[in-house]
């Protein structure tokens, strides 16, 4: 079972944990209660939508390309374990050694904590940006931007290609950051963690994440919305209109830095998905047109 | 309708709030498991390192500085042959135990207050390069034309000067045995013993290490690395000219128990307690964070540095030169680094895939 990706919907640290559905669901209740006239977000029209359909199929069989191919290989390959390791190392031949001072453990876990989430975010940005401006990457990320409805689970909606670039990128960034914590704090790290999940990946959780991939254009006021991206603000990156504007994950900061930040306006119809509706209307063709053309 | 909203409003809390509580760790195979096994095993780990090694070495220590003091006052009383040949081999044993106890001195870094104890100014000659300066100073001591200063007396390196010299023989350390010598040396076996009796008492009553595991497993694995570095560079290296400082400058003077040929006994003390750590629950507790290829590593790595400290046929210090010197200095080296690894692995419990972007 855990192959077909029943286990994302049973490990904290994933999108779709059950938790944090649940709590995207209230908040969805709570805001279609307020806006009846975004009632149709819980509709049938959407959540059997083919696009949803595609989105359910797919899930299932990229949660089982990435157990059974992408761990084995990244991890193989080019894992954070590995990385970490060697950026210890470098630092302690280049730079000396660094006896380990008696830094309060409290401190060290939080600026660890705070600084996987910097990084990590930040290079989400980057890659992010590259998938959209670079057009060999925007051909594998297209895949992910054909959905014409969001569900929670178009966040899974990527190209097996794509989910090794970001497979790469996090062992990168985990590595790049562990290991240089490694090198000053040596064993004092580890991450500040709520009922066994990251910190941020447990609050973003329960605050919604799920609703980024949704039609409740949930927004948190312009000024919060230049330091966080907002469910609405990732709908308009989903928009025909705004694809290449708000690529951060949790920061907006990065957008609003690099010029790439947009607010929706009050009440604007957008229309998901690409131009051409037809590239990726089935699950095979996610998987192959992207290397066909 | 707003009945079905509030309803299912208030339902929905009430599962979110049952899912942030309790243990909800998913291991991939057996649905939700507790994590309180592993906790428990790493709790009994830490507990068998506490009791058998730190405790264990602490109160072995304290002990033996008492008898010590007993064949130092003795040698004060008798001034025999037979005297300072007993403080010498009292002194030896003492500071074979000593190093059982800086090894995992993981005290020094629970409180500010325990930092320099254990230190007992012991190593400031080699790490400062100050030891001629304070053995000078000891010698004006000795020769009645100085006094024992704030912190003269309180490492076992000064004690080692007051009771060896490797240069002459025990009749002529017996003539220059004169009073203040040998009170100087009961003042600084007092000290030492007084000073083991705050980290006997530190650990029986104050330490907050069985606190918290995880804690604990930082602070004995930073001791470790920390530990390992400054056996490999400072008790190494720098005598046996292997370090930059002192590249191919090799020096027995910069050993650290040069005057007693002690060091090479010292060194294999700390790898051997090293070992016993491994084996009183660090290995289990890398095994728990499958970090078990790392943990052997860092054993294999004892037993042979041990072994080359078994193939000495006499100390140190007479066969600093030879290439054994060099084979144990890169067993240190490596010991380090697994170490690190050991560090690593602990920080990677299971290799995660974060692959899906946004």
């Amino acid at each position: 079972m855990e192959y077909l990706g029943t286990g994302y919907f049973l490990n904290i640290d994933n999108r779709v944990y059950w938790l944090y559905i649940l709590s995207a669901l209230s908040i969805a209740l709570y805001f279609i209660y307020k806006n009846p006239q975004y009632s149709y977000a819980l509709s049938k029209k959407i959540w059997w939508h083919k696009s949803a359909k595609n989105d359910y199929l797919y899930f299932v069989m990229i949660s089982f390309i990435k157990l059974a191919i992408i761990l084995p290989l990244v991890t193989y390959l080019f894992s954070a374990k590995d990385v970490s390791l060697l950026v210890s190392l470098f630092l302690q031949d280049n730079f000396g050694y660094m006896q380990k001072v008696n830094y309060s453990r409290e401190f060290v876990v939080v600026l660890y904590t705070l600084a996987l989430f910097v990084f990590g975010d930040f290079s989400r940005y980057i890659l992010h940006r590259l998938l959209h401006t670079v057009p060999l990457l925007w051909r594998l990320h297209q895949v992910h931007h054909s959905a014409e409805v969001l569900n929670p689970l178009t966040f899974y909606r990527v190209h097996p290609f794509e989910n090794i670039l970001f497979a790469l990128r996090y062992a990168l960034i985990f590595g790049l950051v562990t290991g240089s914590f490694i090198y000053i704090f040596g064993a004092s790290i580890g991450i500040v963690e709520i009922a066994g999940a990251n910190v941020f990946v447990f609050v973003f959780g329960v605050l919604g994440a799920n609703l980024r991939h949704s039609h409740i254009p949930l927004r948190y006021g312009k000024f919060i919305e230049k330091i966080f991206i907002s469910p609405s603000m990732h709908q308009l990156h989903h928009s025909t209109k705004y694809t290449n504007k708000n690529y951060g994950g949790i920061l907006a900061i990065w957008d609003y830095m690099f010029n790439s930040l947009v607010h929706a306006k009050k009440d604007e119809i957008i229309e998901f998905g690409l131009k051409n509706k037809k590239v990726h209307s089935n699950v095979f063709n996610m998987l192959i047109e992207p290397l066909r053309r | 309708m707003k009945k079905t909203y509030t309803t299912t409003l208030l339902l929905l809390i009430f599962l979110g709030l049952f899912g942030c509580g309790g243990s909800n760790n998913y291991d991939g195979k057996t649905g939700l498991i507790s994590s309180t096994s592993n906790q428990s095993s790493k709790d009994i780990s830490i507990k068998n390192i506490y009791d058998n090694v730190i405790l264990r070495d602490i109160n072995s220590s304290y002990t033996q500085s008492l008898v010590l003091i007993s064949s130092v006052k003795s040698l004060n009383d008798t001034q025999s042959m037979a005297t300072l040949e007993t403080s010498q081999k009292e002194f030896k044993k003492l500071a074979l135990l000593y190093k059982r106890v800086e090894s995992t001195y993981v005290a020094g870094r629970e409180s500010d207050d325990m930092r320099d104890i254990a230190d007992f100014y012991l190593e400031q000659f080699i790490f400062n390069s100050k030891g001629d300066t304070l053995f000078n100073d000891l010698q004006r001591i000795f020769n009645g034309t100085g006094a024992l200063y704030k912190n003269s007396h309180k490492g076992l390196t000064a004690l080692e000067y007051a009771l060896f010299d490797k240069a002459i023989n025990n009749n002529e350390m017996l003539e220059k045995m004169n009073s203040i010598r040998l009170t100087s040396a009961l003042t600084m076996a007092k000290t030492i013993s007084q000073n083991l009796l705050l980290v006997k008492d530190y650990y029986e009553n104050k330490s907050t290490f069985l606190e918290d595991a995880d804690t604990a497993i930082s602070l004995v694995l930073n001791q470790l690395v920390d530990n390992a570095y400054k056996l490999k560079e400072k008790r190494l290296g720098d005598g046996g000219g292997f370090t930059l400082k002192y590249k191919d400058n090799p020096d027995v003077k910069r050993l650290e128990y040069y005057k007693s040929t002690n060091t090479l006994e010292a060194i294999k003390e700390i790898l051997t307690t090293h070992k016993k750590i491994m084996d009183s629950g660090l290995s289990k507790i890398a095994t728990l964070g499958n970090a078990s290829s790392e943990a052997e590593a860092i054993v294999s790595t004892l037993n042979e540095a041990i072994t080359i400290c078994n193939s000495y046929s006499g100390s140190l210090e007479d066969g600093l030169s030879t290439s054994k010197t060099l084979e144990l200095y890169n067993a240190t080296a490596i010991l380090q680094a697994n170490y690190t690894a050991l560090i690593n692995g602990l920080n990677f419990e299971q290799d995660l895939l974060e692959a899906d972007g946004d």
